[in-house]
């Protein structure tokens, strides 16, 4: 804890320091009052409850309201009450054992129909970090929307607490809300809980306390702690659970010390600050605004000229206090490169790629907005009275042009006194009379002539054209190809050079693909389930390789996704190289013995492995080579997974294999009989055993998810317990080894993968 | 000229209000100050101008010129449309096409001359315009240089798409080859082609541009010079705008390994050529019978002849080799595939003569060529301001409160 942010904050009220300890005893308190009553049955009045945690709250005032009121007001004695308190207690013992993790919480939050239990779990939220919570956000606000009231106020003080600390909460809240809600009858949708909840965060009367802004305003000067304002409202909220009004008017309620300190911060917009969420939601506005406005263009060209006419537009409002939700840092954006982004395949949507350039900054909310270098890097400034020198000093800045090959990227290039020092000064004073009059072109007559062959020329010319074998050639009716073959980090070199803000120390390069009229629920529940599946190989120590990435759930019908860098689908590949994979990574990574071409085949199997576990237990489909991807180091990538569980494209029954096995991958892995492909087959074993023994946390995802859905992957009663089968519980693992067998062998001699690419290239053009 | 009200302009134009009132005029008015006696002394506006970097005033200008230049582009359809329509105007003006387009307009809309000077000089004095239009309006540099084919067109390509520029001076090269030749603007925009390969080869920039568009409307343009020599030479030196063509094509020729876009766009390049060497061969006598006789033409007709030495070489080097092809197949007329063939087998035997300062051009400049044009320009515009200012509109209080607000 830093002396110089606890000296600001206490100053106030030394009183209101609360450890977290002290605030998971006071849970523990409230619980074990619970259990009280519950052996009491019923005999014990319901004020008595009071009394207990009271003890160690900060104000007299708090300590009299009644804490879990709707705890005791709701709970009827029953009489299995009596087995209950037995188990509760068994309950309380794990709850406080060192175990107990989010995941855990959310799963006793969902399957416990205690609302004592919920209450607990509640509070208990506050004790855990905050970006392990927010991996079960959708959970939980899915929970918020969609379960009993019990359920719902439980959560809700978390939310509440989270949104005033933060923006990005706050609208990651508001959106995921939105969407979870859409699936309700409308006429339940605008009265019901997620609604609301919606409705007061997008009002943007969340605001963070003042005392919470104190201890921002120490953020600037002196080092940051954050647990530091999360422990006050610990001990504020205790008392205050149920009581909205109650919170929002302890936190309005703020000495005027504070005040005046908050004041004194230079950076704080506006006293009103009702610009809190609105940047950001305009930010996010125009770019879906972008893509629904592409879709209406026919062509790709059109589009891709349209999109980026419209980023440079964008470009007049930044840098600006927004964000990319997908990245991982705190960062302001400052600058979308317009010129670098890109629409993608799709055959009647318009998701399109964008860069965005950001700095990273200390706290999103706190930190300065970067201040806007304009766009047009006046480096000198030249008029025509000046050109004139210049050019004669033969201007070092030609240097510049060997950077100038991207030629949709240098627009300054084109002024004129650029142009002009094309012209080689050869010692000639540039003044208004040309030297360089084309009359003088032919008369060389006294000169020696040099002759050249044309067939030098031709030759050069394909030389040249082929020295870049690795890039793809531009195709206008696939701009993504090109952009997405680039490596990444020359890319980013590029931007940055390119870019008034690349000198910053903090300039970071961020992508991010915008999709309009997509459903990224279920892209969303994909991620988390791979992200467990990722964890847990990586607790049990099995290298199979997945690439989880990263999703923002906008509405029922947009959001954002985390491109995969490095990586171009396999239909790219087949396309622009025209030959089999395994030659194209021998193309790429050098010869079969090679160092370079081992290691990719190594990557290459670990992930086939991973995926094809994911494909067999999502039950992934729609798995053309435009939705598997490879990357720079020869992974494969699976993405859309817009067909999951109980879900299959048209329902045309297509694709009964478990997952996608061709010839092709299986001649990377060199041939059925090789070590490499058993190799692959006991990575399959080994993930499986690995992800059976943690099934419940993948199962709860998918399970909490299901509340309340409309979508088409919980199509029918029995997604949960397919899924739930394909883990196969009850067989031991020689009988899984001989599973795994029969999996990869019916893959491989699966025509109907085979009859599956030729259906996509025939509609869809997919290779 | 003491008391300078350009701080003023800009103010006018960086505000969105002030800017929807007074910008058109306030524009004008910029321009015509940039002109104020600016070849007989040093004009402060001009120095000013060139130097402003505030990226929401330049915004501002640029919204402007925009907007009045669409307005003049619609009014120019609308007017089009009228033209259109009735089967007799149809029927008479095929008729009066039969007599070929005389320079009457057919289509007059009084050019928007104040405007184009304003976008002129913008362009002119002042490189961080340049910038800022073409990146915030991707859109405003094709209106804008598409409707200034009658005044100088900047030389400066204004947009951040090169081939588009390439399109438009296609277009023009083909749309304007009449009786009343348009000699200077199609020196123009000759030269502006080659100010963009000039720059193309230094940069070593390969648009995916259909460069075999571009040949064939500048072999065109050889046709109609040739075809219309007596009554062209009567009053322009049509060997200069030729020698300018054949320059062209020498750089392709000669460096067009350095920004062509394929392999296979060079040898498109010699079947151009090798198709339509007719035209070449024609114009190879024309300027050969020029430059024999004594006149005023013997000596640029004689640089024409000097530049097509590689062109005619290409030309005496592979037909032959076509026509042996054709005999050796028994084939009477080759297809394109067949005559692309034969140019790749046989470049190896074809030496060239390496022509110099093909890639070196005239850097635009306004004085002393330009000088005239601007002046008279000049004049007419601020004719055309006097006559059409009313102050009657404005009562004078209002003027006034207005004026010391602008501040």
């Amino acid at each position: 804890m830093s002396e110089g942010s606890l000296s600001i904050i206490t100053e106030g009220d030394p009183e209101l320091f609360i450890d977290p300890e002290v605030a998971l005893k006071a849970c523990q308190e409230v619980l074990q009052s619970h259990d009280l009553k519950q052996k009491g049955d019923g005999d014990v009045p319901d004020v008595s409850v009071d009394t207990g945690p009271a003890s160690s709250s900060e104000s007299s005032t708090s300590a009299k309201n009644p804490i879990p009121s709707s705890m005791t007001r709701l709970h009827k004695p029953r009489p299995k009450d009596v087995s209950s308190s037995q188990q509760s207690s068994w309950l309380l013992r794990l709850f406080e054992s060192k175990l107990f993790d989010v995941s855990m919480a959310i799963s006793y939050l969902y399957s416990s129909k205690d609302p004592g239990v919920q209450a607990y779990i509640g509070n208990r939220l506050f004790s855990f970090l905050d970006s392990e919570v927010d991996f079960f956000l959708p959970q939980l606000l899915n929970m918020y929307v969609h379960m009993d009231a019990h359920v719902g106020d439980a959560i809700k003080p978390y939310l509440v607490y989270r949104c005033h600390g933060s923006v990005p909460f706050s609208l990651t809240c508001a959106w995921l809300l939105g969407a979870y809600s859409s699936d309700m009858h409308l006429s339940t949708q605008t009265h019901s809980r997620g609604s609301k909840l919606r409705k007061l965060i997008l009002s943007d009367e969340l605001q963070p306390s003042a005392r919470a802004r104190g201890a921002r305003g120490g953020h600037v000067s002196g080092p940051v702690h954050v647990s530091e304002p999360r422990s006050v409202h610990v001990a504020t909220r205790r008392t205050h659970q149920r009581s909205k009004s109650d919170a929002t008017v302890s936190l309005s309620v703020t000495p005027s010390s504070n005040l005046k300190r908050t004041s004194s911060n230079p950076r704080v917009e506006s006293p009103e600050q009702p610009v809190r969420l609105a940047p950001q939601r305009e930010f996010v506005k125009s770019l879906l605004g972008i893509g629904k406005r592409l879709a209406t263009l026919p062509t790709k060209e059109q589009k891709t000229h349209r999109l980026i006419s419209e980023l440079s537009l964008l470009n007049h409002k930044l840098p600006a206090r927004v964000w990319l939700p997908t990245a991982t840092f705190q960062h302001h954006v400052v600058r979308v490169p317009h010129t670098q982004a890109v629409v993608l395949n799709s055959k009647d949507k318009a998701p399109y790629l964008i860069y965005v350039e950001v700095l990273e900054c200390e706290d999103f909310e706190s930190s300065m907005v970067p201040v806007r270098i304009p766009e047009t890097r006046v480096r000198i400034t030249r008029s025509v009275e000046n050109i004139a020198v210049a050019a004669e000093s033969g201007d070092t800045r030609t240097g510049t042009f060997s950077i100038v090959p991207n030629y949709d990227n240098d627009e300054d290039a084109w002024s004129t006194d650029d142009l002009g020092m094309l012209q080689i000064p050869e010692g000639h004073s540039c003044d208004n009379i040309s030297q360089f009059s084309v009359d003088s072109i032919t008369s060389t007559e006294s000169r020696e002539t040099v002759y050249i062959q044309a067939g030098d020329i031709r030759r050069r010319l394909s030389e040249q054209l082929a020295q870049t074998p690795t890039s793809f050639r531009k195709d206008p009716e696939d701009p993504s190809a090109v952009a997405l073959k680039e490596p990444w980090e020359e890319k980013v070199r590029r931007i940055r050079e390119a870019s008034p803000y690349g000198h910053l120390p903090t300039w970071r390069l961020l992508s991010v693909i915008v999709k309009c009229g997509d459903d990224l629920r279920q892209e969303l529940l994909a991620f988390q389930v791979l992200q467990v599946l990722q964890w847990v190989w990586e607790q049990e120590r099995v290298p199979l390789w997945i690439r989880p990435y990263r999703i923002l759930v906008l509405s029922s019908d947009s959001g954002m996704i985390e491109p995969v860098l490095n990586a171009v689908s396999l239909h790219q590949i087949k396309k622009q190289s025209q030959i089999p994979l395994l030659d194209f990574l021998i193309q790429e990574h050098g010869p079969q013995t090679s160092e370079g071409f081992l290691s990719a085949q190594r990557a290459f199997v670990q992930s086939c492995a991973g995926y094809s576990l994911v494909c067999y237990l999502l039950q992934v489909k729609d798995r053309h080579n435009g939705n598997i991807l490879l990357d720079s180091e020869g992974h494969i990538i699976h993405i859309d997974f817009g067909f999951i569980l109980s879900s299959s494209p048209r329902n045309l029954g297509f694709e009964t294999s478990a997952f996608k096995l061709t010839t092709e991958f299986v001649d990377v892995m060199g041939g059925p009989d090789g070590d490499m492909f058993n190799y692959y087959k006991m990575l399959m074993l080994q993930g499986l055993i690995a992800a059976r023994k943690h099934m419940d946390k993948v199962l709860q995802i998918v399970e909490i998810m299901q509340q309340g859905s409309q979508l088409a992957c919980f199509h029918g009663s029995s997604t949960l317990r397919s899924l739930k089968e394909r883990f196969h519980m009850s067989l031991t693992e020689e009988q899984l080894q001989l599973l795994v067998e029969t999996l990869v062998e019916g893959s491989m001699r699966s025509l109907t993968t085979r009859l599956y690419d030729g259906f996509q290239y025939l509609t869809n053009g997919i290779m | 000229m003491i008391n300078s009200i350009f701080e003023a302009i800009l103010q006018i134009l960086s505000d969105t209000s002030s800017r929807g009132q007074h910008g058109y005029d306030a524009v004008v008015l910029l321009a015509l100050l940039v002109n104020y006696r600016k070849y007989e002394s040093v004009n402060p506006y001009i120095v000013k101008l060139s130097i402003v970097d505030d990226e929401p005033t330049l915004d501002g200008m640029g919204m402007v010129l925009h907007q009045a230049l669409t307005e003049y582009n619609r009014q120019y359809k609308d007017k089009e449309e009228e033209n259109q329509g009735g089967f007799f105007s149809t029927l008479t003006s095929m008729v009066g096409s039969m007599f070929i387009a005389d320079a009457e307009e057919k289509l007059s809309v009084q050019t928007n001359e104040a405007i184009l000077l304003a976008l002129y000089e913008a362009v002119h004095l002042n490189r961080n315009f340049i910038t800022v239009l073409a990146q915030s309006h991707p859109e405003i540099d094709m209106a804008a240089t598409s409707t200034t084919p009658t005044s100088t067109a900047p030389t400066t390509p204004l947009g951040t798409t090169p081939p588009a520029l390439d399109n438009l001076m296609v277009e023009f090269i083909v749309t304007h080859m009449m009786k009343d030749f348009p000699m200077d603007l199609y020196l123009r925009c000759v030269q502006i082609i080659h100010k963009l390969l000039c720059y193309q080869k230094k940069c070593r920039i390969r648009l995916h541009y259909t460069w075999r568009e571009l040949w064939s409307a500048l072999i065109n343009l050889l046709k109609f010079l040739l075809s219309n020599e007596t009554t062209l030479l009567a009053k322009h030196n049509i060997f200069q705008l030729a020698l300018l063509v054949v320059n062209l094509f020498n750089m392709f020729i000669t460096y067009g390994d350095t920004f062509l876009p394929t392999s296979n766009s060079y040898d498109e390049l010699y079947y151009e050529i090798v198709r339509m060497h007719q035209v070449f061969d024609n114009l190879y006598c024309m300027v050969l019978r020029v430059s024999t006789n004594t006149g005023q033409w013997k000596e640029p007709a004689s640089k024409v002849t000097h530049a097509l030495v590689n062109i005619r070489a290409i030309i005496n080097h592979f037909n032959p080799k076509i026509e042996s092809y054709a005999a050796v197949n028994h084939i009477s007329q080759l297809s394109e595939e067949q005559v692309l063939e034969v140019v790749r087998s046989n470049y190896d035997t074809l030496t060239l003569k390496l022509q110099d300062g093909l890639d070196q051009f005239e850097r635009y400049s306004e004085q002393p060529k330009e000088a005239a044009f601007f002046k008279e320009l000049v004049r007419s515009i601020s004719l055309n301001v006097r006559k059409n200012v009313s102050l009657n509109t404005l009562s004078q209080d209002v003027l006034l409160k207005e004026f010391s607000t602008i501040s």
